[in-house]
């Protein structure tokens, strides 16, 4: 997968990741693995743009779950272990937007999938990518 | 179809493409593919577990509804059992996955379930009055 990254600063500092073509189970661990290796630099914020992604399943749910747990614990979640490693993480995470990973510009299709998968409540979406930044 | 990720996309085009010629419009027909996407990947994760196999697609009409089947010969499965994922937790205490067969729910009107007689798995997903 083509993946754009991009710095930017706000308040905090913002990588910003662009998939640059569709996301679904071929590739999403690309998507993972790139947020992983800016992590290993030091991104603790992640915006991901999705005005490039003109499909996507619920693979790209899964990859955005990951890297939010990556964001905010520093370890990406194992599907083997189930809830004993999720409350071993604290319970400390209120409801709503999470302050780690945003969204910018998903195409319709990309948000109706977002929608349906009640993601909306929990991943803030922008259309501005100043005023995605500048949320952080 | 071979049980392939990267086949995903092909698999795609066909279900979009075939949803449209039996008269879906084009929304309904990139729900469709969607929905397959979903079905096909639990297929070739979970249910071949990356190995080799095949899948196959039939695409038909009933009446006005669109029917989708898919037929595998993974070990038996019933995604009709998942559970839906709990979309109230914050993210970060959740366990990942689980979003694939509840979109299937969303997007179809009807998904069901059964073992065949010799060993296959078949889903077959179903839209009312999809077709004009």
């Amino acid at each position: 997968m083509e993946i754009g990254v991009e710095q930017k600063q706000g308040r905090v500092a913002v990588t910003v990741l662009k998939p640059l073509e569709r996301v679904d189970g071929s590739n999403y661990n690309e998507l993972i693995a790139a947020a992983e290796n800016e992590y290993r630099s030091g991104a603790r914020r992640f915006l991901l743009d999705l005005s490039q992604v003109p499909y996507m399943s619920s693979a790209g749910l899964v990859a955005m779950h990951a890297i939010v747990m990556l964001a905010r614990h520093g370890i990406l979640p194992d599907e083997e272990s189930g809830w004993e490693a999720f409350r071993a993480l604290g319970r400390d995470a209120e409801s709503g937007f999470q302050p780690y990973v945003k969204l910018l510009g998903p195409q319709p299709r990309v948000q109706k999938v977002l929608d349906m998968s009640g993601m909306d409540q929990f991943l803030e979406v922008f259309e501005d990518l100043d005023a995605a930044v500048g949320a952080f | 179809m071979p049980a392939k990720l990267d086949r995903l996309e092909t698999m795609r085009e066909f279900v979009t493409g075939a949803a449209i010629t039996l008269g879906a419009q084009t929304d309904l027909a990139l729900d469709a593919a969607l929905a397959t996407d979903e079905a096909v990947t639990n297929v070739i994760v979970h249910g071949y577990g990356l190995d080799q196999g095949e899948i196959e697609l039939i695409m038909t009409r009933e009446g006005n509804d669109l029917v989708i089947r898919i037929l595998d010969a993974a070990p038996e499965f019933d995604p009709t059992l998942v559970p839906a994922p709990d979309l109230e937790t914050p993210l970060e205490l959740r366990a990942p996955g689980g979003f694939g067969v509840h979109l299937l729910r969303l997007l179809m009107d009807s998904v069901s379930y059964r073992r065949l007689p010799e060993g296959l798995n078949e889903l077959t997903l179903k839209k009312r009055e999809a077709l004009h």
